[in-house]
């Protein structure tokens, strides 16, 4: 693999001013989540999946309807509930009588920006048909792979609170989305603007997008994602982002630290990021900023931890304390 | 006293069944009991409450120091309807400057701790000795289970506290504020405070007559099983029987010689058995033989010569003269003859073998202690975690983690400007802004700023920003965006950039620093 030429000075700008326009779009729509829709584009131009999780009417599906209106491509939608099976998914073999052959109905996971609502309730066999698609970018039916169009990008939502009925992702599915984002509430001021906006003039509660223009073409996309991808990235920022994640295999507290994928995972999230403040190269800064979304997904906590109501964020913040920058 | 209306039976008990007795006391006059007690504490439970109405824990506390001065009352009650005499609550009450121990002060001062106080109170109200004497007499009387009384009653309270605390949490109605139990330990002078300090408060006025009953049932039986108490009590409603003047005499001699006995035989068990049945015997034999002789008129009181001649007489007699042998076993050690022959030659000194037990013991010891070490070496960081898990990691922390910049930071040349001109010069243009840049962390570390060295570049700066004066900051911007242009960014360092950065810095080191920031390193 030869390493690819650092960015030139438009292309940077170009692909910056590219991805800042989405982060506007979806601003428009989704307002008070500026920091999540802020990981959610860093994720894009990683070429990164995205799990989204939050209380219901926090905005989840909104934001990845106003993303998918933003790139333009093709979106589609999957409900996930315990009754979906994996062909409902990647699609299927039937037997066309007229030809008389077997025909390949492409499933709706055949997209550029695939939305997987609640995605932990559907069973574990469902859940897995997504594997190959989000980590091989291709879809396997009837022995025949099919490839799935480029970008391809699945950001799936779930819900913390429900547990009855669901089906917790496991840590190998998990592994899979390079972000998990956390959705919370929103400051005062900007719920207290959300709702004045989404019910002036509105009829029922249907979600509006209308503010939100197309700005992305797929084939921009893929520009971006390759600038992302060729951005300057020093030994020390490398290993700082290495320190990071070994660390998390040696805290006290954690079951289970992150793994290689997570150190890769890190590397290309902090590229995205950095893409997305405009620079050439990538920073400790970067590192550190997608590190908490990058890693809560892909550590365990100990049974102690999580009785004394400990999250994985809060191990994050001291490992993150305890592992020096680089300073030379 | 009337001896003949006693309400319990007086007899030698053990102490536990001497505390059993004391509940069954206090079961039977528990209302009487418990009155008493709110008669001292309720006057000064309103009073102190005016004092400390904002800090329920230092009421609670102040009342329960105090709870030697509200159990005088009932332990007073008590003596008298032991003896039959009932009185009412509020006759006690008017009695209470005479229920109260005659020096009030060291019962809540310094004797206030002691375990044993509630079998110490009755000597000390009902018999009032004071100072070596109620020593001397404690020391005679012993304690009893008092101590164990103290911790089962301590348990008692806090489970009725406890009790109530969570039927009070769990049962309260929907739409009732709900009771914050953590505040009732935490929050002083909230209101779950105050209700937790009441449900105290109630918990140690339902558990007092118990233990002032059982403190005074223990008293009774130690005077019991010490000074033969129940004879005495036995000749003296003997002597209180109509027309029984003379069996009164000869039964107070009885009891004299009884608890001489008693006392000599003091603490010899069988000694003293031996003596309490001879003196029961004795008892047994004026009793019977009293109304068989018909009532006796004061002047047909016997004398010393014939009660001693009919006690000689009646002890004569084939029930009371027989002996009886009964055998037992006793082991009174090995008497057997050291085997001296044999293999004596092979044995070990008895040297030698209280050497080698010697060592084996302090070797357990060591290892015993070893082995308690390692145990609280390996508990205890996993007791502290997470807060110390940085602590731990930071101690183990893995290769690698540990970057160079620590190091680097605390060996910095002395003079900055002269070493970074010559990596300048050498061709080390990263060297030379990492230098700078750790210069200047130290610097703003000394100004008193925290920057850990997990700190990165946009850390340092939004902390220096709080602090530092705008020049500085500017300075370490403009320094920080060239650093990472170069480490990071792999881009040439700019030579003019670099010189005046150098030029600021000797300018800026040369100003008055502005809010803790201090000089030059």
């Amino acid at each position: 693999m030869t390493p690819r030429q650092p960015p030139g000075a438009e292309g940077l700008a170009a692909a910056r001013i590219a991805l800042n326009r989405v982060e506007t779009e979806v601003n428009r729509a989704v307002l008070g989540q500026r920091r999540v829709v802020r990981e959610v584009v860093a994720a894009l131009a990683a070429a990164g999946h995205v799990l989204l999780e939050g209380l219901p009417g926090m905005g989840k599906t909104l934001l990845v309807r106003a993303l998918a209106q933003a790139l333009g491509g093709r979106f589609a939608r999957i409900q996930f509930t315990a009754d979906l099976m994996p062909s409902d998914i990647t699609g299927h073999a039937i037997f066309e009588m007229k030809s008389e052959r077997f025909h390949i109905r492409r499933g709706p996971i055949f997209c550029n920006v695939l939305l997987g609502d609640e995605i932990n309730r559907a069973p574990a066999k469902t859940q897995a048909a997504m594997l190959e698609a989000m980590q091989e970018q291709q879809v396997t039916i009837e022995g025949e792979s099919l490839a799935l169009p480029p970008p391809f990008i699945v950001l799936a939502t779930q819900n913390p609170i429900e547990q009855e009925g669901t089906y917790p992702l496991p840590l190998a599915q998990l592994d899979r989305f390079l972000l998990k984002c956390y959705i919370g509430y929103p400051e005062a001021d900007e719920e207290l603007a959300v709702v004045r906006e989404v019910t002036a003039g509105t009829v029922g509660d249907g979600l509006d997008l209308s503010a939100v223009s197309t700005v992305m073409t797929p084939k921009q996309l893929l520009q971006v994602q390759a600038t992302a991808a060729a951005l300057t990235l020093d030994d020390a920022v490398l290993g700082y982002a290495l320190r990071l994640v070994r660390a998390t295999r040696d805290w006290q507290g954690l079951d289970s630290g992150a793994g290689t994928r997570a150190a890769i995972a890190l590397v290309r999230a902090a590229r995205g990021h950095a893409l997305l403040a405009g620079n050439g190269f990538v920073t400790p800064d970067d590192v550190k900023t997608v590190a908490p979304a990058v890693l809560r997904h892909r550590v365990r906590l100990g049974a102690e931890l999580e009785i004394e109501g400990y999250r994985a964020d809060d191990v994050l913040a001291e490992i993150l304390a305890g592992v020096d920058a680089p300073r030379s | 006293m009337d001896p003949t209306r006693l309400a319990a039976a007086i007899r030698p008990r053990g102490p536990w069944e001497s505390i059993d007795l004391g509940f069954a006391l206090a079961r039977t006059w528990f209302l009487p009991l418990w009155l008493c007690w709110w008669v001292t504490a309720a006057p000064l439970a309103l009073l102190t409450l005016v004092l400390l109405h904002q800090r329920a824990d230092l009421w609670l506390l102040l009342l329960w120091g105090c709870k030697p001065a509200f159990e005088a009352l009932p332990l007073y009650w008590l003596s008298r309807a032991l003896f039959g005499e009932r009185l009412t609550v509020a006759v006690a009450a008017r009695r209470l400057p005479q229920a109260l121990p005659p020096r009030l002060w060291p019962q809540l001062l310094w004797r206030r701790i002691g375990v044993t106080r509630s079998f110490s109170m009755p000597v000390t109200l009902l018999e009032a000795p004071r100072g070596a004497a109620r020593a001397a007499r404690l020391r005679v009387l012993g304690t009893g289970a008092a101590g164990w009384l103290t911790v089962i009653c301590v348990h008692l309270e806090t489970v009725l506290w406890l009790s109530a605390l969570l039927l009070l949490a769990f049962l309260l109605p929907e739409g009732m504020p709900r009771l914050d139990l953590e505040a009732t330990l935490t929050d002083s002078g909230s209101m779950a405070d105050w209700i937790g300090g009441l449900l105290m408060l109630a918990a140690v006025s339902v558990m007092a007559p118990f233990y002032v009953a059982a403190g005074f049932a223990l008293y009774l039986g130690q005077r019991t099983r010490l000074e033969a108490w129940d004879l005495e009590l036995a000749f003296r409603r003997a002597r209180a029987r109509p027309g029984r003047a003379g069996i009164g005499q000869a039964g107070r001699k009885g009891a004299s010689a009884g608890r001489a006995d008693a006392s000599w035989t003091h603490p010899g068990r069988s000694h003293f058995g031996r003596g309490r049945r001879t003196v029961v015997a004795v008892a047994a034999a004026l009793l019977l033989a009293a109304p068989l002789a018909g009532p006796l008129s004061p002047t047909q009181a016997l004398t010393r010569e014939e009660a001693g001649v009919a006690i000689d007489a009646v002890l004569a007699e084939s029930d009371f003269g027989g002996t009886r042998e009964a055998w037992t076993w006793v082991y009174v050690g090995d008497t057997a003859e050291p085997d001296t022959d044999g293999d004596a030659g092979m044995a070990l000194p008895d040297g030698l073998i209280q050497s080698l037990a010697s060592i084996i013991k302090w070797l357990l010891l060591l290892a015993a202690a070893t082995g308690l070490g390692l145990l609280a070496l390996r508990l205890l960081p996993e007791l502290r975690a997470p807060s110390r898990t940085r602590r731990r990691a930071a101690r183990q922390r893995p290769a690698g983690t540990q970057s160079r910049a620590a190091g680097a930071t605390a060996m910095l040349p002395l003079d900055i400007p002269a070493e970074v001109r010559r990596l300048l010069g050498a061709g080390d243009a990263r060297g030379a802004l990492a230098l700078l840049y750790r210069s200047q962390i130290a610097q703003l570390r000394t100004a008193g700023l925290d920057l850990p060295d997990s700190a990165t570049e946009a850390e340092c700066l939004a902390t220096a920003a709080s602090r530092a004066r705008p020049d500085q900051v500017a300075w370490l911007q403009r320094l920080l965006r060239l650093w990472q242009g170069v480490a990071y960014g792999h881009r040439a360092a700019d030579p003019g950039a670099m010189a005046s950065l150098l030029a600021e810095r000797a300018i800026l080191m040369q100003g008055q620093p502005v809010q803790g920031l201090s000089a030059d390193d």
